[in-house]
């Protein structure tokens, strides 16, 4: 058994609940169901540290904060960023798909976002023509136009690796191979090969822990960041003491050792106020009012206190669209929504962060696109290849990697082919903002790719 | 050990009755269902949409209560039948099923028609024949909108929507295992036009709302699928209902179906790990008996691979709850949308684990990775404090609470000392067995030496709530 908390003073006799108890914070099953509401702080300065501002002397690592969104569900990436002058997107998709300027009088939020910047989209005979989806007009106007966000198209896993399998391709994604010899994450794994990592290097949003995390770094699953403690006991500081010496690490049980390393992530937390003005958002942002807002605003937080953090899972679902996506140029249309929940809490994360996005790249990923054909009920059916983002003040704006000339209605390797493995993107990434030397464990199964340059050294 | 995987979590005294009838016996019991639960007298009062009508819960849906009503009802019973209930077997089981064929009830406005899935599809047949359950839920009203088989209107190549055909044959029957699928994209696509038009009735009336076939929305084009094994010629109007009986009784005895099902008995009777070898002779008592359920859990159950499996399994949020109630006999209002009710669904939110709110079809996963998370514990933690020192939820209502009284809890005469005590209470009201080393640091953390006499603990509230409250904290309660 391990470390024992010293105990303090005499416990209260008949202790009633009160003083310690933390369970009545307030959240209901309606506001878990909604999302929790973001509240913006008043502005305050603060001086951004650089990377070695916030590496501690035991933790040189000199990666970026890595921000993986999961988008699950299978997003439609045809419609986040679409090929809206494509033929057979155009027939195959009557209502639901972007609509070009020239279809409206006023295209005024109607129409798709125009990506006139550069980048590079070999074999792709469309050049010029990918529009964001109209409600993303956040994501257009702030990262897009300043360069820092890059989008490749038809990405995925190969056809020797795909599924249309919500539950096995949201694994596949997360252990990054769709071998079953593989049960760990590849996030973990690029942890695991990173010197200094210590102390909250990785933190999933949510109650319980994303698969891209699980393996042997420690890492911890946050739901918020202010309730992370001990709380329900008469004393929870003899609580503490009790799990701390029964929950024992190096046991190599999981149980035994995520309880030793929550005890020990209380301890690094201990101390902050996350309601003081120090981390309230910067640069004017207000974070919209989703629960996946409020997840990128607390891992702001989490960056600004110098917990030692390197790696984020953070999730955002709803992307089964089966059915009624809606028009995109109506702002109430589910998808649309959907979209704008999705680009406006990144646009805000990016805005709050400010130059600190210079040691802080997201990337998104989801397991399947959808089918190029709009169906029966306004809606698509699991697809194959789906767009993924990239976003930080390292990263080189533009639209990367190959897409095809032509996409057709087919039940198996139709619709958008996967012309780009999700795992080279994230290879560039980890490698060039994350400083990792161990790609091949990172993805054991993918063979190694040019880097596509989005990512800046 | 037993008593753990066959329930809830034992009530105190439970694993003595148990040792006292046989094991085997009990187990018998347990599989041989007669008569209702001993929960549902709770139920007798406030609980009518249980037994409504599709058209009559869509009037309580449009009425002064909403949809709320509805679902409070269905959250509170349930709870209570698994804390209360003596056929914890089946409850248990009502679980397992329930998330096999998980709805999520809040994906379109027609959440009313979940009510009568649960009762009709789930709670009528989870010790009954798996084919028999296969079918009920391919006609549920509930299921066909959840997954999109209403808008399916394969009558025209444009029309078809293959939500509902992909999960039947993934989730529901065929299943993948380990990345294993014995289907493909063209299978999805027929199921999809052979069980299109299985929709639901909007004639005006008491039968509204209920399961219709409706042929306009049917494929009648010739179909062949599963290599063959599945073949209709192309029909008249109005023909093609039998032949979507004939593929869902084609699914429900499929030799992949028979592995799935067992595969997924065994991952939540033994192991996150089930050994193919159990997978199979399992597989084989499912199939041999019509895919009756009970054979193939009383073969699991004699087992030596479950008679080797204690504690290698984790609690999910659920049991963890209703295993800290059951262990201290708690007790709690019946109103479903009294206080009680109300601090246990928020205690099982905060878990990670609300009751019926599972988004996706998959229903809540059974392995220990997705349960086991800093946020997961510090939650279940809380949730055993609360109970303890009657603090689970709102306390305001003197006459709706959850109670407990630890005082009557304890043994009678107490053992001489707090670690004697601290014993006693792992394995009467945890059913674990505790070391000496965490009896220890159990006193250290209290302040009180394990040599103290027992009434040290006993006669200070607070101390005694701490107690027990860490007993349903030790990693040892979070197994079965």
């Amino acid at each position: 058994m391990s470390t024992t908390l010293p105990t303090i003073g005499a416990l209260d006799a008949g202790a009633v609940p009160g003083a310690e108890d933390q369970s009545d914070s307030g959240f209901t099953r309606r506001t878990f169901l909604a999302g929790t509401a973001a509240t913006a702080g008043a502005a305050a300065v603060v001086t951004m540290g650089t990377r070695y501002a916030f590496a501690s002397p035991e933790a040189p690592g000199n990666g970026d904060v890595m921000v993986l969104v999961f988008l699950r569900g299978g997003a439609d990436g045809l419609s986040l960023v679409a090929p809206y002058n494509m033929a057979t997107y155009r027939t195959l998709r009557p209502t639901i798909r972007v609509k070009a300027p020239d279809e409206f009088i006023d295209p005024t939020g109607k129409a798709g976002l125009p990506m006139v910047q550069g980048g590079s989209i070999p074999n792709f005979a469309l050049s010029g023509t990918f529009a964001m989806h109209p409600g993303m007009a956040s994501l257009h106007a702030g990262p897009w136009t300043n360069g820092n966000l890059a989008i490749v198209h038809a990405a995925g896993m190969p056809a020797a690796e795909e599924t249309r399998s919500h539950f096995d391709g949201q694994k596949n994604f997360e252990f990054g191979t769709a071998s079953w010899n593989y049960s760990t994450g590849f996030l973990n794994r690029y942890l695991a090969g990173q010197p200094g990592v210590d102390r909250l290097a990785a933190v999933g949003r949510g109650g319980q822990l994303q698969r891209s995390l699980s393996g042997g770094v420690a890492a911890y699953s946050m739901y918020n960041n202010t309730s992370f403690n001990v709380s329900g006991y008469s004393s929870n500081t003899r609580a503490r003491t009790a799990l701390t010496s029964w929950y024992d690490a190096g046991t190599g049980d999981l149980l035994n050792q995520t309880g030793a390393n929550t005890m020990a992530a209380i301890g690094t937390l201990a101390g902050i106020n996350f309601a003081s003005p120090t981390f309230a958002p910067q640069n004017g942002t207000v974070y919209p009012n989703s629960g996946f807002a409020n997840d990128l605003k607390e891992i702001a937080q989490l960056i600004r206190a110098n917990v030692g953090l390197r790696c984020v899972a953070v999730d955002i679902g709803g992307w089964d669209s089966h059915d009624g996506m809606g028009a995109p140029e109506d702002p109430a249309s589910s998808f649309r929504q959907r979209a704008a929940e999705f680009a406006d809490a990144l646009s805000a994360f990016y805005n709050d962060l400010g130059t600190q996005m210079n040691e802080v790249t997201l990337a998104t990923i989801s397991e399947f696109g959808r089918t190029i054909n709009e169906n029966g009920s306004g809606g698509t059916d699991h697809g194959w290849g789906s767009s993924m983002f990239v976003m930080g003040k390292k990263i080189r704006g533009g639209v990367y990697g190959a897409f095809p000339t032509s996409i057709v209605d087919d039940p198996q390797h139709g619709d958008l082919t996967v012309m780009n493995d999700y795992r080279r993107v994230l290879s560039e990434v980890l490698s060039v903002r994350g400083d990792a030397s161990n790609l091949s464990t990172i993805f054991p199964t993918f063979t190694q790719q040019s880097a596509l340059g989005l990512a800046l050294a | 050990m037993v008593v753990n995987k066959l329930t809830f979590g034992p009530r105190p005294g439970l694993v003595a009755a148990v040792q006292a009838m046989g094991v085997n016996a009990w187990i018998e019991q347990q599989l041989t269902r007669t008569g209702l639960g001993t929960a549902e007298s709770r139920l007798a009062s406030g609980y009518p949409t249980l037994a409504n009508s599709n058209m009559a819960n869509f009037t309580v849906q449009d009425g002064n209560g909403g949809q709320d009503q509805l679902f409070d009802q269905m959250d509170h019973a349930n709870i209570q039948r698994a804390v209360y209930s003596d056929q914890q077997l089946f409850e248990v089981m009502c679980d397992f099923w329930g998330n096999h064929f998980n709805i999520w009830r809040r994906h379109t406005w027609m959440g009313f028609l979940r009510t009568r899935d649960y009762e009709d599809v789930v709670r009528a047949n989870a010790l009954g024949k798996f084919s028999t359950m296969l079918l009920a839920s391919a006609q549920s009203p509930s299921m066909l909108d959840y997954l999109d088989n209403l808008p399916n209107d394969a009558s025209t190549p444009g029309g078809v929507n293959q939500n509902y055909a992909r999960e039947l044959l993934e989730l529901h029957s065929l299943g993948i295992i380990n990345g294993v699928q014995s289907y493909t994209e063209a299978d999805v696509q027929a199921v999809a036009q052979i069980i299109s038009g299985f929709a639901l009735d909007w004639t005006d009336g008491a039968g509204k709302y209920n399961f219709k076939f409706l042929p306009w929305q049917h494929s009648r084009t010739a179909v062949s699928c599963f290599g063959g094994a599945v073949s209709f010629p192309a029909r008249a109007y109005g023909q093609g209902y039998d032949d979507g009986v004939t593929l869902v009784n084609y699914l429900a005895h499929h030799p992949a179906t028979a592995r799935y099902v067992c595969w997924k008995l065994i991952k939540r009777f033994v192991t996150d790990t089930p050994s193919m070898s159990l997978v199979a002779s399992a597989a084989a008592v499912f199939t041999a008996n019509d895919t009756a359920i009970v054979p193939t859990l009383r073969h699991i159950f004699l087992s030596a691979e479950f008679g080797a499996s204690a504690g290698q399994k984790i609690r999910r949020p659920l049991e963890h709850l209703v295993a800290c109630l059951r262990a201290t006999n708690a007790t709690m209002g019946t109103a479903p949308q009294g206080k009680s009710a109300d601090g246990l669904r928020y205690s099982l939110e905060s878990m990670g684990q609300p009751i019926f709110e599972r988004v996706t079809p998959d229903g809540y996963p059974d392995h220990q990775a997705f349960w086991v998370s800093s946020d997961g514990l510090l939650n279940r933690w809380e949730a055993a404090g609360n109970i303890c020192r009657n603090a689970m939820g709102d306390q305001s209502d003197v006459t709706d609470r959850v109670r407990v009284d630890l005082l009557a809890l304890m043994p009678n005469p107490l053992p001489a000392s707090v670690a004697e005590l601290i014993a006693w209470m792992a394995l009467n009201l945890g059913n674990y067995m505790i070391s000496a080393q965490d009896i220890a640091d159990m006193c250290t953390a209290l302040g009180v030496a394990g040599t103290s006499v027992a009434t040290t603990v006993t006669t200070n509230a607070g101390r005694l709530s701490l107690t027990v409250g860490l007993i349903l904290s030790h990693p040892s309660f979070q197994r079965r």
